[in-house]
């Protein structure tokens, strides 16, 4: 380029400049606007060039246009931008935006205090484990765990959560080797259990178990051979469990052999055994069937019989069907194995039980849908969703119900006598309810219509909370003080619309509740010892008033007994005879003198007497204001509808007012700790009574009604009477004409509108009787 | 067929072309229609190396065709613009693209000049005053007072813009 502009100075003539001018315009025009600026800005002559096409380009419409479109463009692509992000936050949202937030487990909640009691809580947020995708966080006694979305799992072995991630995160030590894919683990109070599969896809895999070592370390994973893949494990204090895919539980002892044995007694065990263990009554079946492998084995060429063994196999699969096991959970001393179906087996745990422990059914909580369990230390809470069926699903007695229900009690009956089923009310058409179910009326047929469109899809009716142990801590939600068999968990009303309890968690002195829309309750921490309940110092001052006051009727009585003594001293002096009519002593001697001692005796013992009755009537009292004060915390915490503190805002609540949803909770032995996303979701309230009355509807004003009266002539006017406030003689009755004709008295005094004595409008009350609109 | 013209360049050498290669120039064009085809064209002022450069632009674009450049260029890259070929023939030195844009404007071919033009464009296209300049050779006759006028004549327009 230097070589060029320098032959160019040469010669002279083939810088930009020396172009004829129309040129050199022209290769401007080329340019945008601000480069013209540019050029115009080098020397005289390019100046004079360009000026005048930059005012003119600034001036083209066609630039402006442009222009325009360009600043449009940028708006779409903005908005473009915008909208990727939402999508972007809609469908990732909720795993990017993960946090992990604790709070101290020490918290006592009081479920009479309610939300007062959390003003102290302080959530804390864990910056290690952000954007990581957090999926579920698990406190153990040693070590806690946090599993990401991504298979990835976090431990660390501090008990405080936030310090120990920050050094796994930074220093990154982690127990579980790198690249390994978590779908399940669980912390017991020493050993952590997970389950890896070979392929990430898989969602079974091997058991692996990390181990408290002596120098409380944890070990390495070590892999627990168990003959088939597993879908859940769980651990306890001394025992680890495992499900397998064909849904046989494996219980094995980490600080032992680590070798896992069959717990035995449980639905796919037919056998039923005694409390020893030992088999009562095999099943006729298995062993038929043993009988016949025996045979096949025997005579393997008989085809007949191979065929045999396949039907038996696909009956076998058949009956699995129902026998998949949903969940494991423990705590201290049981297991518990909870069926797809909804059954519940109790497996109890002793130290001595090392290689066989037999399952027993829940039987209280049989016939029960349950769902989902949970379990700590010493107490379980089972979960329980009423399914509604579809109509179409209906046999003809739920249809009849529900006939009945929605009021029409004939199809009742028609269809209970005429097998009608859900599914046939479902397709009915016009002829159909008119031929068969003798619905005639259209508006009855628009009512039908519509109630079964109400129950077109499954829904849940009730969900309940069962909780089974020990509720030292109230951690059940209960009053009582044990749960020796399962009880019904009063649970507190959600504030969202739509919302239902979603997940739960129990730790050791405390049960949570999660919603769907995020709200979390937890119940526990609040001892029942109602001495404690009773305010104490209250008590004592009570006491101390009374004290008070009969220490001065003692002083009094002292001072009574003193001047009986000089009187009686008096007397003596006087009479010497009678001395309170005790002993005949003789005035003056030593018998008198002797006599004075005995009388001092005498009323130190009445006054003994009478302190310890009035100490015995203090503890009489004292125990009875206790007994009152307890009858009163009592009443009060029965009156309770439940015992559950709202946790949501102590999480949820972030200066920058981020609207945060809580996703998944763990109750740890020193932290709570949640799992939250950003919610994406509007969500309803649930209308409280507050709202309702704000809600009330405006009064209609009296002038507009007063010209309404008038204009619509639907009333006569001289039916009606009216009270008005009189500024001295108070409330005065007139008839509204008058009252319209003569008075100037305000409108906004009158009280009250009536029609013939009846109150058709009143200011007070808020009655309207006309409703113009 | 096709009558071939005898051109004479600034050297006084001939170059025979096509006719229809040349009939692109407005000025040969006319020159042909005023005194035919037999007679040879002087053009004093293309030299022959220019000359032989124009007749490959127009034989060349007798065969693919120009689409006019857009105003104002979008693109400080002709090759986003325009086929490849076009960019490669005016990527020559500075000297020659004048002496290419003055042939043209002498010879009235209106698709070179304004190719050309562009090229020289893209050169300015997003530099700095000093830049433009430097490029282009260009003595700042300008005055700082007169520099400052400029700006600020102008400056209501940036403003409008903005």
């Amino acid at each position: 380029m230097e070589d060029s502009s320098q032959r160019e100075s040469q010669c002279g003539c083939h810088s930009l400049e020396m172009l004829p001018c129309e040129l050199q315009e022209m290769v401007l025009s080329y340019l945008p606007h601000p480069d013209v600026f540019n050029v115009i800005q080098c020397s005289h002559n390019m100046y004079d060039i360009g000026r005048d096409l930059y005012r003119n380009k600034f001036f083209d419409k066609e630039y402006h246009v442009m222009k325009l479109k360009k600043k449009q463009g940028i708006r779409q692509l903005k908005e473009e931008y915008i909208r990727n992000r939402f999508n972007f936050i809609k469908e990732y949202g909720d795993v990017r935006t993960r946090v992990v937030k604790t709070v101290k487990a020490s918290i006592k909640l009081d479920p009479i205090e309610g939300k007062k009691c959390l003003e102290e809580a302080k959530a804390i947020q864990i910056d290690s484990l952000h954007r990581k995708g957090a999926f579920s966080t698990h406190c153990g006694g040693f070590a806690n765990a946090v599993q990401c979305f991504d298979g990835t799992a976090y431990l660390t072995k501090e008990h405080a959560l936030d310090f120990g991630f920050h050094e796994v995160m930074n220093e990154s030590i982690n127990y579980i080797p790198e690249g390994t894919c978590v779908i399940q683990i669980d912390c017991g109070s020493t050993d952590i259990v997970y389950i890896s599969p070979e392929d990430k896809k898989e969602s079974y895999g091997y058991a692996y178990t990390i181990k408290r070592t002596e120098e409380n370390e944890l070990s390495a994973p070590i892999l627990i051979d168990i003959p088939e893949k597993v879908k859940w494990v769980c651990a306890s204090v001394s025992h680890q469990f495992a499900a397998t895919i064909d849904d046989r539980v494996y219980c094995w002892l980490p600080h032992a052999d680590c070798k896992p044995f069959e717990i035995k007694g449980l639905f796919n065990d037919d056998n039923e055994y005694d409390e020893d263990g030992v088999v009562i009554k095999e099943d006729t079946k298995t062993s038929e069937k043993e009988d016949e492998e025996l045979s096949i084995q025997q005579q393997l060429a008989k085809s007949t019989h191979e065929e045999k063994k396949r039907q038996l196999q696909e009956q076998e699969k058949l009956d699995r069907k129902e026998k998949i096991v949903h969940k494991i959970v423990c705590g201290n001393h049981f297991l518990l194995v909870l069926y797809k179906s909804g059954e519940l087996f109790n497996v109890s745990i002793n130290e001595n039980s090392d290689s066989h422990l037999i399952a027993r059914r829940v039987q209280e909580l049989e016939g029960k849908n349950i769902m989902d369990i949970e379990a700590s230390f010493t107490h379980w809470i089972a979960f329980e969703k009423t399914e509604i069926k579809p109509i179409t699903e209906w046999d003809n007695m739920q249809t009849s119900e529900w006939f009945k229900r929605i009021g029409f009690d004939q199809c009742g009956n028609l269809a209970k006598y005429h097998n009608i089923e859900g599914k046939t009310v479902y397709n009915a058409d016009e002829d159909y309810m008119e031929d068969v179910l003798g619905i005639l009326d259209p508006v009855d047929q628009q009512k039908l219509r519509y109630e079964i469109n109400q129950v077109r899809e499954t829904k849940y009716k009730d969900i309940n909370l069962y909780g089974y142990g020990a509720n030292y801590y109230g951690q059940l939600g209960l009053f009582d003080k044990h749960a020796s068999i399962p009880k019904k968990i009063p649970l507190p009303p959600l504030s969202y619309k739509d919302d239902y309890i979603l997940r739960f968690a129990c730790g050791r002195r405390n049960t949570a509740i999660l919603t769907k829309k995020g709200e979390l309750w937890i119940c526990g921490h609040c001892r029942h010892d109602l001495k404690k309940k009773v305010n104490k110092e209250k008590v004592n001052k009570e006491m101390d008033k009374d004290d008070n006051s009969s220490s001065d009727e003692e002083k009094k009585t002292v001072k009574k007994t003193k001047k009986e003594i000089l009187k009686a001293a008096g007397k003596g002096k006087k009479a010497g005879k009678k001395m309170h009519g005790h002993k005949n002593v003789k005035f003056g001697s030593e018998q008198f003198e002797d006599y004075l001692e005995e009388l001092e005796e005498d009323n130190s013992r009445k006054k003994n007497f009478r302190k310890t009755r009035h100490s015995k009537h203090k503890h009489n009292r004292k125990t009875q204001y206790m007994r009152e004060e307890k009858k009163k915390v009592y009443d009060k915490e029965m009156s309770l509808d439940h015992r559950f503190v709202n946790f949501t805002d102590v999480f949820t609540k972030n200066e920058k007012n981020i609207p945060y949803k809580i996703c998944n909770v763990s109750l740890g032995i020193m932290d709570f700790a949640v799992v939250m996303a950003y919610r994406n979701e509007k969500i309803e309230k649930v209308a409280t009574k507050g709202d309702k009355l704000k809600e009330k509807k405006k009064l209609c004003t009296i002038d507009k009604i007063l010209t309404q009266l008038q204009k619509t002539r639907k009333f006569d006017i001289d039916d009606f009477t009216i009270n008005y406030i009189d500024r001295f003689s108070g409330i005065v009755e007139v008839q509204l004409r008058k009252f319209l004709k003569s008075s100037d008295i305000p409108l906004h005094r009158i009280q009250t509108l009536k029609k013939d004595m009846e109150v058709y409008w009143d200011k007070k009350d808020r009655i309207d009787l006309f409703q113009f609109n | 067929m096709s009558t071939m013209v005898k051109l004479i360049s600034q050297e006084g050498e001939i170059i025979e072309v096509d006719q229809e290669t040349v009939m692109l120039s407005v000025l040969i064009k006319s020159m042909i229609d005023d005194s035919g085809t037999e007679e040879d064209i002087p053009l004093p002022n293309v030299s022959k190396s220019i000359l032989e450069k124009v007749l490959e632009f127009c034989k060349h674009i007798k065969e693919h065709p120009l689409q006019e450049i857009e105003k104002p260029l979008k693109s400080a890259n002709l090759r986003d613009i325009i086929p490849e070929w076009y960019d490669d023939f005016v990527d020559v030195e500075q000297e020659t693209l004048f002496e290419v844009i003055l042939a043209a404007n002498y010879l009235d071919i209106k698709p070179l000049l304004e190719l050309a033009c562009a090229k020289v464009a893209t050169m300015v296209k997003g530099k700095s005053v000093l830049d433009v300049r430097k490029t282009f050779n260009i003595e700042n006759d300008l005055t700082p007072e007169e520099e400052a006028q400029i700006l600020e004549e102008n400056k209501w327009a940036e403003e409008a813009i903005q």
